[in-house]
């Protein structure tokens, strides 16, 4: 097996309580790189369109890539996949802390979970293989709680839990690792997965450290990267992803009372990234291996949220609870965001659904008959923090939005869908559509539902560039040709990412194709080309589109809200545009190789090596 | 030619106002605005390529031209998700 990896995925089968080591090959390794790639594929052939992504037959796997646990830059992120029981399709997440570098240091690429355990279980995985143990003492924990627990138990390791959303198997629920610091897995609802099998955490605790192909040359290189990683990236690195709230909100990217409005000027300096420092900012952390470090802690000592003392939320958090449900209070939101990691929820999902709510109730789509008697109002804490206690521990009004978007419509009349802001059941990400046209293009066609992270495209109409692909400049934002070929280009480019499980932040540091494909061959000895790497991401994502197919997805789900699709704003930075969404997708299929209802042609499949999985 | 120019936060001009009207030769570029605005506020703390400016609902390039009766919002450039 070539360096970088352990060559070792192990298998748990739950019902069975039995495991056991699969050893991966030159072969599988260059065909699907790791993380997301090694997701693709298990997931393709060990589930299908009948498996009930609660059920015993779903899998749920964890992937580190060729590099984690290196001293490549920001390479301690893994993928989490499984079917997805909030979208039934497709589902992913991917996340940054330690617990990726970890597993690779206890000897594995991965672990994949089949199966489910009679009681609650807990793993603990290290150079030895795996225990199943019993959670009893642990289930009704929550997230920080898990974590705190299981390193008293196994002092040094890294854990990754669920919190009780994902026991009680609320459909946004996820995967929180790095305790305190709550670094989440939490798209897809695959916390509940790990629910459904009964699965509260993975501890993990490993000193084994990757072998390198060419270990001097790597480090040489890495040097002179993190250099001008550091150099590019101080803002994000002083004000984190909250930085983004500012400037987002001027160029009309930030969502504003359900995705209504285009402007929220003193709300969203009231929640700024400047704001968090001169206030609640206790102190930075990062995730394994990175020179960047965009992580917040923040500490509240007194008021009515003074219990505040962890990871603070990101620019997504800030976005949908503070734009969207019109919240300008920087500590009401802190709070709610713990109270989402302890409870182990998504909070883009969980935002966008109390934010519809809110909407739905001031349309009287709902009442308080509804509600249980809440009255939901825009600008709210209260309400905020009630409904997320009740997302959390599935009851009330909020075991209603705890199944998502998809079921939450079933029970209400077509108005509804004008204003329920997501794509094939998952809610936007705190990017509007309108502010770019590649973005709403990408919230279409992404694998696991409204996602701006399998394209990331935004960026290169805003700020990167990546000569090598001909992006010299960045894009005009608004206009329509080429942003089929843009969004095909950047889903595989970031496929890259997420197969080698490297944060995409770096691309912020100047960090481009040429980079990843030198360091992935002096890591492990594969002769990658940027053009080979290219053509993984291809697969890869084709892959994915394939078991959506499969699932009955096509381009009649490839699209957006009629919201985004037909109401301007008329004010804020983006204030008339409208994205055309069609005509782009029909460029972008032409550009995949897809045929017009979005389906990938045999050929393409073929070209791509994915002709065993045609089926 | 006036560029009116406001500063958002953490930018800010060192006299610890936000806005100002700028005069700026005919034929200047925007890295030559920025240039300007670096000498007397704390832009550079960040570096200048971690700038973004807004003109109207376009994000413009160092490169291009200073239009006439340019309204330029000089904020960080968004990284991350
Ligand atoms: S940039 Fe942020 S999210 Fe990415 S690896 Fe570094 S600390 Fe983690």
């Amino acid at each position: 097996m070539k360096h970088g990896y352990t060559g070792t995925i192990l298998w748990v089968n739950l019902t069975e309580k039995k495991w056991w080591e699969e050893e991966t090959d030159d072969d599988f390794a260059s065909k699907w790189l790791g993380g997301s790639g090694f997701g693709a594929v298990t997931l393709a052939r060990n589930t299908d369109a009948q498996t009930d992504p609660l059920g015993e037959n779903n899998v749920l796997g964890f992937f580190t890539g060729p590099l984690t646990g290196t001293v490549v830059p920001s390479s301690g992120r893994h993928s989490v996949v499984g079917k997805s029981p909030l979208t039934g399709i497709w589902g992913e997440a991917s996340v940054g802390g330690s617990w990726g570098r970890e597993l690779k240091r206890a000897g594995y690429d991965g672990i994949v979970l089949l199966g489910k355990a009679d009681s609650p279980v807990y793993l603990w995985i290290n150079e030895g293989g795996v225990e199943i143990r019993d959670a009893a003492e642990l289930w009704g924990l929550d997230t920080y709680q898990t974590a705190e627990r299981l390193q008293e138990l196994h002092p040094g390791a890294q854990v990754c839990a669920i919190g009780p959303a994902g026991e009680r198997l609320v459909r946004i629920a996820g995967l929180f690792t790095d305790g305190k610091e709550g670094r989440a897995a939490a798209r897809c609802g695959l916390g509940a997965v790990a629910g459904s099998k009964n699965v509260k955490a993975l501890a993990v605790r490993g000193t084994r450290k990757p072998t390198l192909a060419f270990e001097e040359e790597l480090k040489a290189k890495v040097r002179e990267a993190v250099k001008r990683i550091k150099e590019k990236t101080k803002a994000l690195r002083e004000f984190g992803t909250p930085g983004l709230v500012i400037p987002c909100e001027q160029i009309g990217d930030f969502p504003v009372r359900n995705w209504r409005d285009g402007k929220w000027e003193e709300g969203a300096k009231s929640i700024s990234g400047p704001r968090m420092v001169e206030t609640v900012l206790s102190g930075r952390f990062h995730c394994a291996g990175c020179p960047i470090g965009c992580g917040r802690r923040v500490n509240i000592t007194s008021g009515p949220y003074k219990e505040v003392n962890g990871g603070g939320p990101e620019y997504e958090t800030l976005g949908l609870m503070g734009g969207s449900c019109l919240i300008d209070n920087l500590e009401a939101i802190c709070y709610a965001n713990e109270l989402c990691n302890r409870y182990g929820i998504d909070t883009i999902d969980t935002a966008n659904l109390i934010a519809f709510s809110i909407e739905a109730f001031e349309r009287g789509v709902i009442g308080k008959e509804e509600t249980g008697g809440l009255v939901l109002r825009w600008g709210d804490p209260g309400i905020l923090i009630e409904l997320i206690h009740q997302i959390g521990q599935n009851k009330g009004f909020g075991a209603v939005l705890a199944g998502g978007f998809k079921t939450l419509l079933n029970g209400l009349g077509p108005e509804a869908k004008e204003f329920a802001i997501h794509v094939k059941g998952m809610g936007f990400p705190a990017h509007d559509p309108r502010a770019y046209n590649s973005i709403a293009l990408g919230y279409a066609t992404a694998n696991r539902g409204a996602c701006h992270l399998e394209g990331f495209s935004h960026v290169f109409e805003r700020n990167v560039t990546m000569p090598e692909f001909g992006l010299s400049e960045p894009l005009d934002r608004f206009s329509v040709e080429g942003k089929g070929k843009l969004v095909a280009l950047t889903q595989n480019l970031m496929s890259v990412f997420d197969s080698l499980a490297l944060c995409k932040f770096l691309l912020f540091g100047g960090v481009g194709i040429k980079d990843l494909a030198e360091w992935v061959k002096l890591g492990t000895g594969f002769d990658f080309t940027p053009e080979k790497l290219m053509e993984i991401g291809e697969r890869i994502f084709n892959l994915k589109r394939y078991y959506n197919v499969k699932c009955g997805i096509s381009r009649k789900d490839d699209i957006l809200p009629p919201r985004i699709l037909e109401q301007r704003r008329g004010c804020g930075g983006a204030a008339e545009n409208l994205p055309p969404l069609d005509r782009m997708l029909d460029e972008y299929y032409a550009a995949r190789g897809w045929d017009e209802d979005g389906i990938p042609t045999r050929e393409t499949l073929e070209r791509l090596g994915l002709g065993d999985f045609i089926f | 030619m006036k560029v009116k120019v406001k500063l958002l936060a953490p930018f800010k001009f060192c006299d610890d106002t936000a806005e100002a009207e700028l005069d700026m030769p005919r034929n200047s570029t925007v890295r030559d605005l920025v240039s300007l605005i670096a000498e007397r506020s704390n832009i550079d703390k960040y570096g200048r390529d971690q700038v973004m400016i807004l003109a109207g609902n376009k994000i413009v390039g160092c490169d291009d031209l200073i239009d006439k009766d340019m309204e330029a919002w000089i904020m960080l450039q968004p990284m991350g998700g």
